[in-house]
């Protein structure tokens, strides 16, 4: 074991030429898909070589597809789609089968 | 101009198939504006009426769904104007209800052993409606129905700067009530939910 403290706190190593705080500042649009593709690739690398940030890309990550995925089942009901098909029918609309949606 | 037959069913059917399709996304979406399934059923049927009949005015091979989207929220719009029904908050106010959602959450593992173990759809879709707007289109569109910042900006008719400020605030929101919710499914603990600074490097 080392007799030696801990080394000072410095400035924070870059990584993917980003640091940290960059990283996770531009974690949503990274995730969105939203950012250039060169700041897509600088978080990237960021993500890939820090253990630090690699679990809020998860956890975000995670969130994220819950959020997407808590309303995929909700549809218009089948009363609601009969009733804009007859509308629609009535403006002269004519569809190939009774029932189209 | 009254179309002859060939071009009346030409009409119907690329509207059958381009625009008909997306009834469900636009039932979301519209029941995300109203909150309320009966208001929802009339914008969507507002919506589906008014594109039909401008549907020469649809830009062939351009994305349907986000025209759909925005002819919902118009209607979503007029039918508000019309009940005299004012529920958005004025950006002043915007800002201080997203005060508090404008810092990320730091010891989140309460959050994250929901995320993992838990269905979490219905806590999630509760709390989405209870976002206020403008953050709840923003986050429905990019975040439910996976439109881009630049399809939501049109859609909401605001630059789209003004989009990423209000998803990333109504994402915080959500966080922060997801946060809430773990501690109340006994999730979180005293230390997860206590400070809501995040340390950067």
């Amino acid at each position: 074991m080392s007799d030696q403290p801990p080394a000072a706190p410095g400035p924070a190593p870059l990584k993917g030429g980003i640091d940290c705080r960059a990283a996770l500042d531009q974690l949503w649009e990274y995730l969105d898909g939203e950012l250039s593709p060169e700041k897509m690739e600088s978080v990237r690398t960021h993500l890939a070589l820090c253990a630090r940030c690699y679990p809020e890309h998860d956890f975000e990550k995670a969130f994220l597809e819950a959020v997407g995925n808590c309303r995929k089942d909700l549809c218009a009901s089948h009363r609601l789609k009969t009733k804009i098909m007859d509308t629609l029918h009535r403006l002269g609309f004519s569809p190939t089968r009774p029932t189209s949606v | 101009m009254a179309l002859s037959p060939a071009e009346q069913e030409v009409y119907d059917r690329s509207f059958e198939r381009e625009a008909l399709p997306w009834l469900d996304d636009v039932y979301r979406f519209a029941l995300s504006l109203t909150r309320n399934e009966a208001d929802a059923d009339d914008v969507v049927q507002e919506t589906f009426l008014r594109a039909y009949r401008s549907w020469h005015t649809f830009e062939r091979g351009s994305d349907a769904r986000r025209w759909l989207f925005t002819i919902c929220r118009n209607a979503f719009l007029r039918t508000r104007e019309r009940a005299r029904h004012q529920v958005d908050l004025e950006d002043g106010d915007v800002e201080s209800v997203a005060a508090q959602a404008g810092e990320a959450l730091t010891a989140r593992e309460g959050v994250d052993q929901l995320l993992t173990r838990v269905d979490l759809a219905p806590a999630l879709s509760s709390a989405i409606d209870r976002l206020a707007e403008p953050f709840r289109s923003a986050v429905v569109l990019v975040d439910v129905e996976d439109q881009s910042y630049e399809a939501a900006a049109e859609i909401l008719h605001i630059p789209i700067g003004t989009v990423r400020s209000r998803l990333f605030r109504g994402r915080r929101l959500l966080q922060h009530e997801l946060v809430n919710y773990a501690r109340d499914a006994g999730f979180a603990t005293a230390r997860s939910t206590g400070a809501d600074t995040v340390t950067h490097e």
